[in-house]
């Protein structure tokens, strides 16, 4: 089959970018079409900074019919194309492709229709997380998928990297929310991946698309599941005195069989960056690490678990457990979490947010191992942990004019995939491959393994024109997982 | 044809030439019991090598719940042998078992340790890699407690004969394409499952079951809606119809307070019993066509009524509280209405068993999916010889 295919699309040639740009701008539904240097340059990353690259033109469309022309013309002139949402995503997922059109798509932010009664919603693409939840909060529902960054990522960003968030533990990451999905193909026609309803019939191409990091085509409309706002709902925060006995803390509440809405998990850097920051929660500094845990659902089971969890961590000596008294607190004790990221930008101009998840059961120990490897290695390590399902967020501040400092980043960053791999862990738990680990899902998968997904790609995008390059590695045999191979001159992680 | 190369592959005890079997109405060339998940991938490379079609087989409680190969003759490739439960750890919530282990048998382990896990379905023979190929439905489930929402992983034998792993074995995973979603459900037409990750939950604290009847259909579902609604939401609802009106039967789990007081709410407690008749109802053996309707909640009642306006058996039950399901039993003559009705409503419809007449002429799938053209040729890239299964899926795929 792939005798057949067309050579991959080389993007705009220098020179063409203007007459592309004025055929884009005469199809209907398109509002707008960036091509000067310094209008194209907020695109050149999304939030993995390291790795930059000018897009051809960013377009901005309106409406499924304009992404179906956008797409069908960027394939008559062999260009690369690639969705953006917020490009808040951190592993490079939304990096442009070399001489690629962007297809940005915040002017398509509608909510198409809310159906409060069989709990569901349609919206498109650019529809920021946040304001779905606060649309349909006056109907007694939300939406449960949570990221970090829920004030600015958008719905069909969350789709692309199947994003997850603290109540992940809880409600799972967004692939079980998503019901249906309109989808503009790399060819341009348009199609519905499962049903509005759930109840998809064959193969479940929903589930696939859900996390193929817009290389499969560009969501236009989604389908997804409101849940009911618990009727109640308690937030502890529990200090400890050392890292090690909060991570067993944890193992220890969920073979309780407690399972809480969320469960987090911060060392002391990072509470001294959040205590240094606005976002200051209170969070007690002499603590080496905290607990911050959610429960939620009907009072009498809220009351019981709460009681329960209070007496393991007390078991496990926290110093203290702090439930917060009323919804001022909790959103307090919340605002520190959420602002973590950007509380650390105290701590260095620059931030590698790493992601990776192990048996929760080994957390103490790799977390221990990291923490130690960062040690010898010159780096710094603030730890946040969805820790409930042990997901690691092992944030390494640094500065990026400093050539040594950044290598010894890099270094760190592979290592500390390596250590997860080993303990029986992968390489993402929410945060998806994109570019940054895309050569390093040989530490996890083989060849053999990779195979089918590269078929399941050669289904949806048999000229690889959608966002190319990211996700899967070429074959080893192939190109030794050359970067150069796919397009990119400079793979920073 | 000559079985020599299957019994080198398997054993000769491991092989059977039947001559008179059938599987869903296809002859059986050779039935092959592989005895690990490398076998299968030797059996599928030697099948695909000599031009045989295979059909995976657990213990063959859904072979019906699928179109009739358009194969001649079929290798039946049972995966009874590997039934190992590598391992089951509470802590970590997670099991890995091979695809050949009954339900049942992990279920009674887990338990043991009180865990349990979700691949469940009210055939207690059923093995754990049929429950995941066929995506089945247990009356527990709903849109996001089901079959898909419990695989962590899977080891998959691929008709080029090679075996290939997706996802992991941890609890949260986005690495790479899922690929798990894809082979959930998809009725061993892309590969062979041979091994599985599985989620394991807690055992909850208190179970019970409630049961309230109500004049009529209407008046149980709209109750049903109530429930739903409420702080303490059912883990499972059910709608019965009756010989006059209908029952409502729920199930609650969680803490003892919780589950008291919701069970006070919903009706009068009654045993785990007439929760597992619900069950039952949906597997008892069918004469006629058993069907499963399904689209959004509030357009259970019109299905129902549909279903009964045809003159049929009327609907089995009705599961809630997201699915919006009903499973109906009909005679043959009124099937046929029911299906072109649902098909005008774009409900979506499954042909859970007919005799071989009446499926021969519909698709079990119902009306294709926009997205066949994809599914098409999905097909063709993971199975370009059409070793697997081949006619048996939506749109005959």
């Amino acid at each position: 089959m792939a005798g057949t295919e067309a050579p991959r699309p080389s993007g705009v040639a220098r020179g063409n970018a203007s007459a592309l740009a004025q055929e884009l701008r005469s199809l209907p539904g398109v509002v707008e079409v960036l091509e000067r240097e310094s209008e194209l340059f907020p695109y050149e990353s999304d939030g993995l900074t390291l790795l930059r690259e000018s897009p051809a033109l960013v377009v901005f469309p309106r409406t499924t019919e304009a992404v179906s022309a956008l797409v069908s013309c960027c394939n008559r002139h062999g260009v690369p194309f690639l969705p953006r949402g917020a490009g808040t995503g951190l592993s490079g997922g939304a990096t442009p492709v070399p001489g690629s059109v962007l297809i940005e798509c915040s002017r398509m932010s509608r909510i198409l229709e809310i159906d409060a009664t069989n709990r569901t919603a349609t919206v498109e693409p650019g529809l920021v997380n946040q304001h779905l939840s606060d649309a349909v909060a006056p109907l007694g529902l939300c939406y449960a998928p949570d990221p970090s960054s829920q004030t600015a990522c958008t719905i069909g960003g969350n789709v692309a990297e199947n994003s997850g968030g603290p109540h992940t533990l809880k409600y799972g990451t967004t692939s079980p929310h998503v019901l249906a999905i309109e989808v503009v193909l790399p060819d341009g026609s348009v199609t519905t991946l499962g049903r509005r309803d759930g109840h998809g019939v064959g193969y479940d191409l929903r589930g696939a698309f859900v996390g193929s990091e817009g290389t499969l085509g560009i969501a236009t409309a989604v389908t997804v599941r409101l849940v009911p706002i618990p009727q109640q709902v308690a937030t502890l925060l529990a200090s400890f005195r050392e890292l090690i006995p909060a991570c067993e803390t944890v193992s220890e509440i969920i073979g309780a069989g407690i399972v809480p809405a969320a469960l987090e998990l911060l060392d002391d850097r990072t509470i001294a960056a959040i205590e240094d920051s606005v976002f200051a929660a209170g969070y007690p500094r002499e603590a080496r690490a905290v607990l911050l845990v959610e429960l939620d659902g009907s009072e009498p089971a809220v009351a019981a678990e709460s009681r329960r969890l209070t007496e393991i961590c007390s078991h496990h000596d926290a110093i203290e457990v702090r439930l917060a008294r009323d919804e001022a607190e909790r959103q307090a004790l919340w605002r520190g979490r959420k602002g973590a990221f950007g509380a650390m930008g105290r701590l260095a101009p620059d931030l590698y947010v790493h992601d990776a998840v192990v048996p929760r059961t080994r957390l103490p120990e790799v977390v221990a191992r990291i923490n130690r490897a960062a040690e010898q290695r010159g780096v710094r390590i603030a730890n946040i942990l969805h820790a409930g399902d042990g997901n690691l967020h092992p944030n390494i501040p640094f500065d990026r004019r400093d050539p040594a400092e950044l290598e010894r980043v890099r270094e760190m960053g592979r290592e500390i995939l390596e250590i997860c791999v080993e303990v029986g862990g992968v390489l993402s738990g929410e945060h998806g491959i994109g570019i940054e680990k895309r050569d390093y899902m040989h530490l996890l998968y083989s060849d053999a393994d990779l195979e089918p997904m590269r078929w399941l790609h050669q289904t949806f995008d048999p000229n690889d024109v959608c966002n190319p390059g990211k996700v899967i590695p070429q074959p080893r045999a192939c190109t030794e997982s050359n970067p150069r191979h796919r397009g990119y001159e400079k793979v920073s992680f | 044809m000559s079985a020599a190369p299957f019994q080198e592959i398997v054993g000769p005890d491991h092989v059977r030439c039947p001559e008179a079997e059938a599987l869903d109405g296809t002859p059986v060339s050779f039935a092959v019991r592989p005895g690990n998940a490398e076998e299968v991938a030797d059996c599928l490379a030697e099948a695909r090598e000599r031009g045989f079609a295979v059909v995976p087989v657990g213990s063959g409680t859904k072979l019906e719940q699928a179109n009739r190969t358009d194969a001649a003759g079929v290798v039946r490739l049972e995966l009874s042998r590997l039934d190992r439960i590598e391992s089951l750890d509470p802590r970590e919530g997670v099991a890995v078992v091979q695809a050949g282990v009954r339900i049942d048998a992990l279920e009674s382990r887990a338990r043991e340790q009180r865990v349990r896990t979700l691949i469940q379905t009210p055939h207690s023979a059923a093995t754990v890699g049929g429950t995941i190929a066929a995506a089945a439905l247990a009356p527990e489930h709903s849109l996001d407690r089901r079959v898909a929402c419990e695989v962590l992983g899977l080891q998959t034998a691929l008709a080029d004969g090679t075996l290939a792993r997706s996802g992991g074995r941890v609890v949260k995973n986005v690495t790479g394409f899922d690929l798990v979603r894809l082979y959930t459900g998809s009725l061993g037409t892309l590969g062979v499952l041979t091994e599985a990750v599985l989620r394991l939950r807690p055992v909850p604290e208190a179970r019970a079951i409630a049961r309230r009847y109500y004049p009529n259909l209407e008046a149980a579902l709209s109750a049903a809606r109530e429930l739903i609604c409420a702080p303490s939401a059912p883990a499972g609802l059910a709608v019965v119809p009756g010989e006059t009106g209908a029952s409502l039967v729920s199930l609650y789990e969680g803490v003892a307070a919780e589950v008291r007081e919701a069970v006070r709410a919903a009706g009068e407690a009654v045993d785990d019993a007439e929760w597992d008749a619900v069950g039952a109802r949906m597997v008892a053996p069918s004469k006629g066509v058993r069907l499963r309707l399904a689209a959004r909640p509030t357009d259970t009642l019109e299905i129902a009524r549909a279903v009964e306006a045809d003159g049929g058996r009327g609907a089995l039950c009705v599961l809630l509280p997201v699915p919006g399901i009903v499973i109906a039993d009909l005679t043959v003559r009124c099937a046929g209405p029911v299906l072109a009705r649902a098909a005008r409503e774009g409900w979506a419809s499954v042909i859970e068993s007919a005799p071989p007449e009446f499926r021969a002429e519909v698709d079990v799938f119902g009306p294709a999916p926009s997205a066949l053209p994809l599914m098409r040729a999905l097909k063709s890239r993971f199975d370009p010889d059409r070793v697997l299964a081949p006619g048996r899926f939506v749109g005959r795929i």
